[in-house]
Order: structure tokens, then C-alpha cells, then sequence
């Protein structure tokens, strides 16, 4: 007899030691928690963008980073990212002293301090040849016009009930930009950085299908067909003064965007100077790479299913599109003006890779000039708008910054 | 230096007169800015030129987007090379026509060595024109 009732307080025992075991497991968060169905749609989604980067090869050195990052921040229990110490735009240093921060919250702080995208952009102008805008400085223009995109999207979001910062950050995706969409976030709407960083993203890999459809419809087949005179040669001495005269000229204007241009200059004197070789290299290679594994990571950590799967993701997704549309809309109408002006000199494709995306928007404009004459090259031309593209989306973002920040 | 105009209070505007300002604001300053660069580039470049060709000036020798063609001039076009430099040039071609011959099996001979045009009508060397191909394909 005191053998059964041993047996069965024994059995007792585990079932209470297998249910507790049970109530701690993710799987059961899933269904008891307030909105984890959210995060289980979540982990499906990281799956679904996993096999978008590996085996479609979709944009995989940023995807399969944030992707991951999706799957780690949703994982219920997992506790290596808590939206909570970053909730109304402050860090509670607190917990982090309190040993109650994650991995991800810890490298997260790189976000929130607004570090990782200036050092992205120094490794972009480490890896940048500045030398088709220098030969060609009316590319600059065109790089400008295709911001228009930015203040489209501002104004919808605007219209869609997003407030002033918000709708500053929604509009940035239009820049084509992800180091500046994420910087501007950080600093005017950081509860917006994951589905801005993911729109921003997923449009840049999506520009050959976005852009090709405008180009066409903006453009004659006569002004596709147009050949530019080969670009002049770009001395030593140019490509070195470029970088320092742009900070100098684009900080004192607008101090806001000295972070952004500045930063994107001195990757891009490590390259042109030719002393500084191995600063160059790890610019653009080794420190880069870091940057964006961690970068990745945490952009992904930001999607928690209860903060992302909201209506306003859907908008800022739709903004987005608006967005990246209308700046290819306004780089061809500008090319198509710079077209006439100069009596047919210039091919009007080349205005729709000022939307930045560098080189994809380049290559886009290669692609489609080629389909109406396949010996025409227009990458080379390609690149000076594009290159100036990236200035002219930090230069919008310094503009943002200095309106809506505090 | 920050522009007072951008100092506006935003939050007490309608959404009418935010959207206006902002996108008026924005553009304008975003294109002020990047013509002022156009120009600065532009003069740049122009004082570049003109002291690159001041006569006696030694020009910048680390040019190294397109740099300049040997002095050597080449011969003018279909004539067969006989000179004696070029011998070397002519037993490297007739070195990779043998192996070339050798792995397809068949024995070529060589009738007459001519350059081709250097520049295409696009303005680009043969080798230029490969690279771009190459550069290129993948997309």
C-alpha cells in the first residue's frame, strides 16, 4: 500500500515538475501570451525571408542577418531583445546596469545611438568611385530630382495619419537608402525602425522590377536609344579634393547631414588618397561587414510580432512603394528636360538611378538601355547619378533631421 | 549655421500647410545644395584643365581613370607588322595560334598579322568592349 501511494505521489510529482517544464516551453507562449500568435507569424515569416536569401539570393548579406534576427527576437522566453528599454525614444540604462539586457539589446544600442549607419557609409564611400559624378557634375542634379520620391511619401504619410518625425522617417525609404532610412528612424521615429528598415530593404532588391515599367512608360524609344559622349578623364588630384570639399560644403549648410555625408567622405579619402591603403580595406571589408551583421541582427530584432504585424506597417509599405515610384518618376523627368537642353546628349534613363540603391539602380539602367540597343553602355553614365543619389538622400535626410528633430 | 526657416513648429500646422512647407522647404534646399556642389565640381574640373594645359606644366601622372596611350604610335590600319619590335609580338600570336591549333587538333598557319581598328564606332577599344561584356553578363 505505502508502495502505491509512494508510486503516486511520485507520478504526481512529475506530472506538476512535466507541466511547469511545459508552461516554460515557447510553444505554450504562443497560444498564453497576449498577441504570440503575432510572433509564431513572425518566425514564419524570418523562414520565408531565410529561403528568399539563400536559395533566391535575394540581397542575402543584409537578408539572411536581419532575417535571423526576426527568428531570435520572436522566440518567445528567448529574452535577447526587449522593446521595452528603448520604449519612448530613451534607453533605460537601468536594466542594461541590472544585467537584464540581452545580446541583441546590447548591440542594439549601435542603432539607438545612431553608430552603425554613419560607419556603413564610410565603408560605402570606401567602396564608391566618385569619379563618373566628378567627370559629369550635372549628375548631381539628377540625383536630386530623384528625391521627389522623399517628399511624395511624406506628404501620403502625412494624409494617412502619421504624425511630422514619422512621416519624415517614412518618406527617407524613398532615398533608396537603408544606412540613411535607419539613421533617420533612429533619430525622429525609432517604434517605426523595423518596418521602415524591412520596406526600405525590400525595395532596394525589388528597384529591377520597380523602375524598369516607369523608365519605359517616361521615355521614347528614340531618347533610350541616345549614346553619351564618352566622360572625360577625372585626375588624382580631383577625386582627392572632391571628398573634402563636399563635407565642407554640405556640413556648413546643413550640419544634420555632416554625420551621414561626412563619414561617407572619409571612407571615400581612405580610397582616393592612396596613403592610407589598409584603412581603406578595412573600411570597406572587415569593419563593414561587422557593421552589417550587427546592424542586420538588430533591424530584424525591432520586428516583434506584437509592434509589426499593425495596419501602419501595411501603410508604410505602401508609402514606400509611392515613394520609391516617384523618385524614379522625377530623375526621368529631370534626364528627359537635361535630354532636351542639351540637344539629345544626354540618355534620360540615367536620371532613374539617382534614387541612390547603388550600383542595382545603375545596373537597371544598363539593362534597359540595352534591350533598345544592346552595344550601348550606360552604366558609366549611370553611376554619377547614382553615386549623387546617395548625397542627395543624406543631404534630404540633414533637411528632415533639422525640421522634425529635437 | 541651420536655416531660421526651418525652425517652423510643425506640430501646431494643418496637414495641408506641413505637407506644403516640408516638400517645398525640402526640394528646394536639396537642390540649392546640389547645384552649388554642381558648380564647385564643375570649377574643379575647369581649373584642373587649365593648369594641365599650361605649356611646360607636367601634367598629373597618377591620372588613373583612362590613362594616356603609349607614345609609340601604332601603324596605320591593315598593314601587315614587319618591323623588327614587333617580332616578339608576332611569336607570342604565333605561339597561342599553334596551341590553340593543337587543342582542336588541327595545324594552322599563319598568313598575315593586321591590327584591327583600335576604337569601335562606340569609342571603345575591342579589349574595352570585352570588359564591359564581361562586367556586364551577370545581370
Amino acid at each position: 500500500m505505502s508502495f502505491l501511494i509512494a508510486a503516486s505521489n511520485i507520478w504526481t510529482e512529475f506530472a506538476d515538475v512535466l507541466s511547469k517544464f511545459l508552461t516554460k516551453t515557447g510553444f505554450v507562449q504562443f497560444v498564453t501570451t497576449d498577441g504570440g500568435w503575432k510572433d509564431l507569424i513572425m518566425i514564419f515569416v524570418s523562414f520565408f525571408l531565410l529561403y528568399l536569401a539563400i536559395k533566391k539570393q535575394f540581397e542575402p548579406l543584409l537578408l539572411v542577418p536581419i532575417a535571423f534576427g526576426i527568428l531570435l527576437a520572436n522566440l518567445p522566453l528567448g529574452g535577447m531583445f526587449h522593446t521595452e528599454l528603448f520604449e519612448g525614444g530613451h534607453i533605460d540604462w537601468s536594466q542594461f546596469a541590472a544585467g537584464n539586457a540581452g545580446l541583441l539589446d546590447l548591440l542594439y544600442i549601435g542603432v539607438k545611438l545612431g553608430i552603425y549607419p554613419p560607419l556603413i557609409f564610410m565603408g560605402v564611400g570606401a567602396m564608391t568611385d566618385f569619379g563618373p559624378l566628378i567627370a559629369n557634375p550635372r549628375s548631381f542634379l539628377l540625383g536630386a530630382a530623384a528625391q521627389l520620391g522623399i517628399f511624395v511619401a511624406f506628404v501620403g504619410a502625412i494624409f494617412l495619419g502619421f504624425t511630422g518625425p514619422e512621416a519624415a522617417s517614412i518618406g527617407i525609404i524613398g532615398g533608396a537608402d537603408g544606412p540613411t532610412a535607419i539613421f533617420l528612424t533612429s533619430k525622429l521615429a525609432p517604434h517605426l525602425l523595423g518596418p521602415i528598415a524591412i520596406a526600405a530593404y525590400s525595395y532596394m532588391a525589388l528597384v529591377p522590377f520597380i523602375q524598369p515599367p516607369i523608365m519605359r512608360a517616361l521615355t521614347t524609344k528614340k531618347e533610350r536609344l541616345i549614346r553619351m559622349e564618352q566622360l572625360r578623364p577625372v585626375s588624382k588630384k580631383e577625386k582627392i579634393i572632391f571628398p573634402i570639399a563636399i563635407t565642407t560644403i554640405v556640413s556648413l549648410i546643413i550640419p544634420d547631414a555632416a554625420v551621414l555625408v561626412g563619414m561617407l567622405m572619409l571612407g571615400n579619402l581612405f580610397r582616393e588618397c592612396g596613403v592610407v591603403d589598409r584603412l581603406s580595406k578595412t573600411a570597406q571589408n572587415d569593419l563593414m561587414n561587422i557593421v552589417v551583421i550587427f546592424l542586420g541582427l538588430t533591424v530584424g530584432a525591432t520586428t516583434k510580432g506584437s509592434v509589426f504585424l499593425q495596419l501602419s506597417t501595411l501603410k508604410i509599405v505602401l508609402m514606400g512603394l509611392v515613394a520609391f515610384a516617384c523618385g524614379t518618376t522625377g530623375g526621368v523627368l529631370l534626364g528627359k528636360l537635361m535630354s532636351k537642353l542639351s540637344h539629345g546628349k544626354i540618355n534620360p534613363l540615367i536620371g532613374a538611378a539617382g534614387v541612390s540603391a547603388v550600383p542595382m539602380a545603375a545596373r537597371v539602367v544598363q539593362k534597359v538601355g540595352q534591350k533598345e540597343d544592346p552595344s550601348n553602355h550606360l552604366l558609366m553614365y549611370a553611376m554619377g547619378p547614382n553615386v549623387a543619389g546617395v548625397i542627395g538622400s543624406a543631404v534630404a535626410a540633414g533637411v528632415l533631421l533639422q525640421i522634425f528633430g529635437a | 549655421m541651420n536655416f531660421w526657416f526651418l525652425a517652423f513648429n510643425w506640430s501646431e500646422m494643418s496637414k495641408g500647410e506641413l505637407s506644403l512647407l516640408t516638400t517645398l522647404t525640402g526640394l528646394i534646399i536639396v537642390f540649392a545644395i546640389l547645384i552649388i556642389l554642381t558648380l564647385v565640381i564643375s570649377l574643379f574640373g575647369k581649373i584642373g584643365a587649365a593648369s594641365a594645359a599650361k605649356p611646360g606644366k607636367k601634367t598629373d601622372k597618377a591620372a588613373d581613370s583612362n590613362p594616356k596611350p603609349p607614345v609609340k604610335t601604332a601603324p596605320p590600319v591593315s598593314k601587315s607588322v614587319q618591323t623588327t619590335e614587333d617580332d616578339s609580338l608576332i611569336a607570342v600570336i604565333a605561339a597561342a595560334v599553334h596551341a590553340f591549333g593543337e587543342s582542336v587538333g588541327q595545324k594552322l598557319a599563319i598568313k598575315s598579322v593586321q591590327r584591327v581598328p583600335r576604337k569601335s564606332k562606340d569609342g571603345r577599344s575591342a579589349w574595352a568592349n570585352a570588359g564591359v561584356r564581361d562586367n556586364t553578363r551577370s545581370f
